[in-house]
Formats: structure tokens, C-alpha cells, sequence
């Protein structure tokens, strides 16, 4: 009897496992049989269309958000669900949907690692030419310049693109009072720079009766630091060079160059990367930066700008902008602190530009697990229709978050505490594009906007370097690249670091680029190089 | 009454002194957590080691619970999964335990080993997402409490504890005319109070630390936990300066007086009754081993 029992509940819990593996998708749409892919299946279906995104400074929580999202369906007569995931946790969350065929009709790229093409490969985007045509007037009309970054060799346009409102922000600064202070003017070279970098560390220009407190440039992480300098140490024919902000070498595929033989590079194996190095291994040696500055984390470098003591910043042009507006409100008595972009530097050895984003990059894909694609693609339309709707879901609602300030309706004002109850949710995308986001007058209350835009306008006057190459959709799958690993980025990023600080000697620099190459610069080179010029051609 | 010679004195002495400064240890990170939630950025900045803030702060504390109305919600959640997913687990820990624990179940061991195997072998997390989702449990306070209701750690404790009552109060529960039901809620239960507090223990830190589930099978806000909550509240500003720049408007708030902030709003409740519940704990640090 004993026996028997065993027997049957082994047979029972064999059984009960080929079933669940035979039964289909927990009654979740499978690709093969979504007709998502339509117009006709989107119109004809109910309920709010279903976003994801990423989490963003906490504007998902903000406490007016159920107020706009209710005012803005009323307006629209559109239903959303918008979903946002935090940040580190949203490509494991996107993936594990995709992989279980989750049905939502939208997702933010920001943040996700893949590319629209590997998504596009992977089937789990559709194009939207055809959604664009039907539902998407105005959005074709306003996102036009753009459009072209998200479009394939074949003419498909896989993703709606984000205008950035400031893509050139890559840009060193400097306390403009400590110049005042040492009697200097804004540096124009680079040995002017290092002129101010020596009164800083020679003088007490914060005024602490410590001459030795003092640090003359520090970078937000070393690397990041370093990107600044990159278009201006490597000559490149043409300006073919895309150099951005990097923190670690992760994002190593992302800076590339295009080499006097049309093949396409990282811009570490560049023959002229060697003077960065150099400069910086100088600079480190004289003391301009911190001697733990490759160990610092995001929270120690914001400690060391608030306590007023770096004569100089490496990386985002308002990263220092907190802390000294922190440090100005502790420290009345002295002169207000103020981190000035520094001008492209004159006589480059390559271009006198700082690195920029691109201006345009694709930033919304349309699941093909979607049911709902023709809601939200009306939704983008009418926020493209003006700018009253365009400032209604960056910024709230008229009257009780922002004001029109002039007949034109060219620009707005927030009300006072607009900004912290509702900033952006709902506008899903980055929309700066040009005519349609009207011009926020900021008030010199607002400390950080009035500062970050005093920096912004001096930063518009700047001829800036923008990626050559940020429009073409590099692909590795099905290619030699699709299995690399990270080890020769990270055997770079261990090299670049032991120049600096003096662990290693400059000379061993071209022996970690061969290594490099050896590992996956020469595979890398290839597929961007095949890739690029059949995209151009 | 026994006179202290000199070396009991100076041994009371050492031990007094390494005890003082053991608990030192212990409350250092403690208060240096709480100390600089109440810095200003400023005040942290200019003196790195200082435990105390010459001027409190409550900057990190406004910007978490400032964020809408997601924490009250979050706190209601957490709390209510703890309890009812801490009942719930509870309750078929105790009943599966007592059944495997009879020896005159036939399937004891087939199930035992059944149980034992899931400990060693699981399916995943696209198996478990695809369950959740057929089972229609996302975006569902279910969620919480369904998927993870026995641990098998848990159960097999269990059930060794019921093991090791003696078997003369069950045969004289059955000459009574007790049924099984009855033997295990008028016997069964009593004998085990400290076993179940300790397993309970184990259930309620667990769900008061959960964040994985909500995040993977909730995209509901106000049904999120607090540790997811305050996790995003951390990842959020530990990241700010290399996000979306040039649209951040507005003075941010220190990311590390938001981490201690956090830590403190998040352990604060399970550290107010832990103290209430340690006798348990001591009473069950035999539960489930073996008596010879």
C-alpha cells in the first residue's frame, strides 16, 4: 500500500511537471500571434497604453503627479499607465517581460543597455513609419531633424528620438572668484590653465588661513575627468571623433574615432591618447589633483566641492553646482563661489572643442507585445501640437504650476514650489525640441536654475565636439563582437590609472593597447568599420 | 558571605572594561548612522568623523518623506505583509511540520524529500515570473504573501521540533479522543511556543526585508514596499549628478545624509521590538537540533 502511494504521487508530480512545461505562455501573447504590429488591432483596443521607464531623481514620486496624470487624461481623453523602474534593476525587469512576453506597449531606452537595433533583432520592437503616418501628424512635423538617428539603412524608423536640451555640457569649470582673487583672467591655454592650477596651490584663495587645503582641479572620477580633454589632445581628420563623459570603461564602446584609413576605433588606441596620459600623470605628479582621486567615490567628491576647496572641476559643467551653493549659504562673509565654464583652450594639438552628446538619440521604442500602440502614439502627437501642451507635461498644470508670462506664449514662469510637487513624468521623452518647449524664466531665488543657466549660456558661445557617429546602429549580435567580455576595457581602465598616479611608466602604455587590441579592439574596430560603412553607403 | 580576593577585583575589572568597550564597538556604527541623518551637507563635509551635528538637520528626513504619499502607503504595506505574510507562513509551517513530523504518515519521507529538494534545486526567476503571472498575482498584495508562503529551511525545523515531543503525550491525546486537528492545537502548539516564535522571527525580518518581489511583480507605486521605497530613494541620489543633467532643476539634498536617513527610517521599527522579542530568541536557539 506503502509502495503504491509512492508510486502514484511520483507519477502524479511527473505528470503535473510535463504539464505546466507543455502549457502555453500563461495566457500572455506571444509575438508570432500579437497583432500589435497594426494600427487597426491598436484602435480597436481598450485600456491605457502601458509604458516603462526608469526611475529619474525622484520625479516619479512626486506628490502632484496623480493631479497632472488625471488633468492631462482629461485633456487628451488618452489612458496611460506609466511604470518606472529603478534604475539599476530596469534592463533585469525589461528583459525578464521580453523573455516572458509581458505585454506593455512602450519603454524608455534611457538606461536600458541594449540598442534599438539589438532590439529590433531580438523582435521585440516594431517599426513605427506607419504608426508615425496615421497617428503621428504632428510628431512627424516637430521630430523630423531627429528622426534620422533612429532609422535603419532600410528606411525604418524604430524609435521616437529625444531632442537633449543641453547636449553640450562636457565642459570643465573654474571659480571664477578665485581668479578674481589671484589676479588672473579666464585661462585660454592650457599652460595659462596650469598658471591658475600653481597660484591655487601656492596662495589661499579660500581664504581659510591654510594655503594647503586647497586642490586645484578635481575631476568627478578620474576617467571622467579625462574625457574632457580628449578632443583636445587627439588630432582626427575631419573631426570624426565621439567622446563623451565615461566613469569607467564600461561605456568604452561608446568613444570611437575614425582613423586616416576609414577604419573606425576606440579612441584609447589612438597613437596621440599618450599625451592625455602624459598631461595627466603631470598634473597628478605636481599635486593638482587629490593623490586617492582615483578612489573617490560620488559621495566623497561631493563632500570635498561643498567644503569649498577645489579651484577647479573635470566632467559635467553643474556638477559643482550644489556644493557651492551649499558653501555660499554656510559662508556668508566671503565672496559667493561660482564654477565658470572654462573656454575651448586655444593652440589644441587636435581640436580647441570639449566633447558633447549627441543632440538627437533614440529614445522610445514601441514592444511589439504592445496592444495600445495607437494611444500612445497619439499621446506624442499632441504633446507635439504645442507648446501649452508641451509645457503641460514637463511642468503641470497652467495656473497651478506654471504661468505664461507674455502675450506670445513664449515663455513661462514656475510657481514657487512647481518644480518639487511635478517635473517631466509625463513627458515620457526628453522634448527640447526646437519651437516647442517655451523658455523658462528663472528667478535668481532659484539658485541652482539661475546658475546652471548663467553657465548654459556662456557654454552656447563654445564651439563644442559632437560624435560623428552617434546615428549608426551598431549591431554585435550575430557578429565576432556579440561574445566579448569587458577584459580589455578593464585592462585599459587598470593601465590608464597606474600611469596617472605613477604606478606604471608611460612607456607601457602602447604594450596595453596591443593587449587591448589583441583581446577586442581589432574585433571591435572591424565591426564598427563594416557596420559604419554599409550604413553610409 | 565570600570575600572578592584581588584577582576576582581585577578580572571584574578587565571583564567591565572589555564589555564597555565591546558595546562601544556595537553603538559606534549606531550612532554615527543616526548623527549625521541630522548633519547638514556642509556641517558633514567640514568635519568627517564627528558623531554628533553641531546643528541638526532634518534636510535627509524631508526629502524622504516629502516624496508624495508613497511612504505612508509603503510603511501600510510592509507592516501588513510582515504581519499577515508572517500569520500566513506561520500557520502552514506549523500545520505541514506536524504532518510530516507523525510517524505514522506513510509519505513522510517521499515528501520530506521533496521538500528538501526545492532547497537545492529551484526554477529560476523566468519559471517563478511566468507562475506569478499565470496566476494572475502581479500588481497584487498576494504576491507578497503566496509565492514564498513555507520556507523549507523553516519547515524542516519544524518538524524536528515536533519530532522530539515525546510520543506518550500524543497516544494519551488519542485515548482522550483527541483527533489529529485537536492534537495539534491543544498539544501540539502550547508545547512549541518557542519554536514558533523563533520561526515567526525568521518570517517577519525576512518580510520586513523583502524588496526583490515587489520589484520584479509590482509596478503598482502604492502598493511598493518601504525597502523598496527607500532603495530607490538611495539609488536616485547616489546617481543624480550623472542623469539627465541638464534637466534636473533645483538644490538636491546629500546623498550619504539620505543613505543614513534611510537606514535609520528603515531599521528604527524591527529595532524598537526586537528587544521584546530576544527571550524567544534565546529560548529557541535549541529549536530543531537533535537530543541525545
Amino acid at each position: 500500500m506503502k509502495n503504491l502511494l509512492a508510486r502514484l504521487l511520483s507519477f502524479l508530480v511527473i505528470a503535473s511537471i510535463l504539464a505546466g512545461c507543455s502549457k502555453e505562455g500563461g495566457g500572455a501573447a506571444s509575438p508570432a500571434d500579437s497583432s500589435s504590429g497594426t494600427a487597426a488591432a491598436d484602435e480597436a483596443a481598450n485600456g491605457p497604453f502601458i509604458y516603462y521607464c526608469r526611475t529619474n531623481a525622484g520625479r516619479e514620486s512626486a506628490p502632484d503627479n496623480p493631479q497632472v496624470l488625471a488633468y492631462i487624461q482629461e485633456q487628451t481623453g488618452i489612458q496611460m499607465e506609466i511604470n518606472a523602474i529603478a534604475q539599476d534593476s530596469f534592463k533585469e525587469k525589461i528583459d525578464l517581460m521580453l523573455a516572458s512576453n509581458e505585454a506593455f506597449d512602450g519603454m524608455n531606452l534611457i538606461g536600458y543597455a541594449d540598442s534599438y537595433s539589438e532590439l529590433a533583432e531580438k523582435k521585440a520592437i516594431i517599426p513605427i513609419n506607419e504608426l508615425i503616418e496615421k497617428h503621428g501628424p504632428a510628431v512627424n512635423g516637430v521630430m523630423a531633424p531627429g528622426l534620422y538617428s533612429s532609422t535603419d539603412k532600410d528606411g525604418q524608423i524604430w524609435a521616437l528620438p529625444r531632442a537633449e536640451r543641453f547636449p553640450e555640457g562636457y565642459v570643465p569649470t573654474i571659480r571664477e572668484d578665485w581668479l578674481e582673487a589671484l589676479g588672473l583672467s579666464m585661462p585660454r591655454t592650457i599652460e595659462e590653465l596650469e598658471a591658475y592650477f600653481d597660484a591655487v596651490l601656492a596662495n589661499d584663495p579660500n581664504g581659510n588661513g591654510d594655503s594647503g587645503d586647497e586642490i586645484a582641479y578635481l575631476p568627478n572620477m578620474l576617467l571622467y575627468g579625462i574625457s574632457n580633454f580628449i578632443p583636445y589632445f587627439l588630432p582626427v581628420k575631419d573631426g570624426n571623433l565621439s567622446s563623451t563623459g565615461f566613469s569607467n570603461l564600461n561605456n568604452l564602446r561608446v568613444l570611437r574615432y575614425m582613423a586616416d584609413d576609414g577604419s573606425i576605433r576606440s579612441v584609447f588606441t589612438h597613437p596621440d591618447f599618450i599625451n592625455i596620459l602624459a598631461k595627466f600623470r603631470e598634473w597628478y605628479e605636481k599635486g593638482y589633483m587629490p593623490k586617492d582621486i582615483h578612489l573617490l567615490k560620488t559621495a566623497q567628491l561631493t563632500d570635498i566641492r561643498t567644503s569649498g576647496v577645489a579651484g577647479s572641476l573635470g566632467g559635467w559643467f553643474s556638477d559643482g553646482n550644489t556644493p557651492i551653493i551649499n558653501w555660499n549659504e554656510a559662508n556668508p562673509d566671503k565672496a559667493p563661489g561660482y564654477y565658470a565654464p572654462i573656454p575651448p583652450l586655444e593652440n589644441a594639438p587636435g581640436r580647441s572643442m570639449w566633447p558633447s552628446n549627441p543632440t538627437y538619440a533614440p529614445q522610445i521604442v514601441f514592444m511589439r507585445t504592445g496592444k495600445n500602440h495607437a494611444a500612445m502614439m497619439r499621446y506624442f502627437d499632441w504633446i507635439c501640437q504645442s507648446s501649452q501642451n508641451t509645457a503641460t507635461v514637463q511642468y503641470g498644470i497652467e495656473g497651478v504650476h506654471w504661468n505664461w508670462s507674455d502675450e506670445g506664449k513664449s515663455a513661462i514662469t514656475l510657481s514657487e514650489t512647481a518644480v518639487q510637487n511635478y517635473l517631466e513624468y509625463y513627458s515620457l521623452a526628453n522634448l527640447w525640441w526646437k519651437g516647442l518647449m517655451p523658455e523658462v524664466l528663472v528667478s535668481s531665488d532659484n539658485k541652482a536654475e539661475y546658475m546652471r543657466t548663467k553657465q548654459m549660456e556662456e557654454i552656447r558661445a563654445y564651439e563644442m565636439n559632437y560624435p560623428f557617429d552617434a546615428h549608426i546602429p551598431y549591431n554585435y549580435k550575430n557578429t565576432d563582437a556579440e561574445f566579448l567580455t569587458a577584459d580589455g576595457a578593464t585592462l585599459l581602465e587598470e593601465a590608464i590609472i597606474k600611469i596617472i598616479i605613477g604606478e606604471s611608466r608611460l612607456e607601457d602604455w602602447p604594450a596595453a593597447v596591443a593587449t587591448y587590441n589583441s583581446i577586442e579592439g581589432d574585433i571591435l574596430s572591424q565591426v564598427w568599420t563594416e557596420q559604419y560603412n554599409d550604413f553610409v553607403s | 558571605m565570600k570575600r572578592e580576593s584581588a584577582g576576582d577585583r581585577i578580572f571584574q575589572i578587565i571583564n567591565t572594561v572589555v564589555m564597555i568597550t565591546i558595546c562601544c564597538i556595537m553603538l559606534y556604527p549606531i550612532i554615527f548612522v543616526a548623527g549625521r541623518s541630522l548633519m547638514s551637507d556642509v556641517e558633514r563635509a567640514a568635519r568627517p568623523l564627528a558623531l554628533f551635528p553641531e546643528k541638526i538637520s532634518m534636510l535627509a528626513y524631508s526629502f524622504i518623506f516629502m516624496r508624495g504619499s508613497y511612504v505612508g502607503s509603503a510603511y501600510f504595506v510592509t507592516i501588513s505583509r510582515t504581519i499577515a505574510g508572517s500569520a500566513c507562513s506561520l500557520a502552514v509551517t506549523t500545520l505541514a511540520a506536524y504532518v510530516l513530523s507523525r510517524k505514522e504518515y506513510p509519505l513522510r519521507n517521499a515528501f520530506t524529500v521533496m521538500i528538501v529538494f526545492t532547497m537545492w534545486f529551484n526554477g529560476g526567476m523566468i519559471p517563478n515570473f511566468l507562475l506569478v503571472q499565470s496566476l494572475n498575482l502581479n500588481n497584487k498584495f498576494l504576491v507578497y504573501i503566496l509565492p514564498q508562503l513555507v520556507s523549507a529551511w523553516n519547515l524542516l525545523i519544524m518538524r524536528n521540533f515536533f519530532s522530539s515531543i515525546p510520543e506518550t503525550l500524543f497516544e494519551s491525546a488519542k485515548i482522550d479522543g483527541a483527533n489529529d486537528l485537536q492534537i495539534y492545537a491543544r498539544i501540539v502548539m502550547p508545547l512549541s511556543g518557542a519554536a514558533i516564535a523563533t520561526i515567526g522571527l525568521f518570517y517577519a525580518v525576512w518580510q520586513w526585508n523583502a524588496w526583490f518581489d515587489s520589484l520584479m511583480y509590482v509596478s503598482d507605486r502604492s502598493l511598493w514596499t518601504m525597502q523598496l521605497f527607500l532603495r530607490e530613494i538611495i539609488r536616485n541620489v547616489q546617481s543624480i549628478d550623472l542623469l539627465d543633467q541638464s534637466s534636473s532643476i533645483g538644490a538636491l539634498p546629500p546623498a550619504e545624509s539620505v543613505q543614513m536617513a534611510t537606514i535609520v527610517v528603515a531599521t528604527l521599527p524591527i529595532l524598537c521590538l526586537y528587544p521584546f522579542l530576544q527571550k524567544f530568541f534565546v529560548k529557541g536557539v535549541m529549536v530543531g537540533s537533535l537530543k541525545g
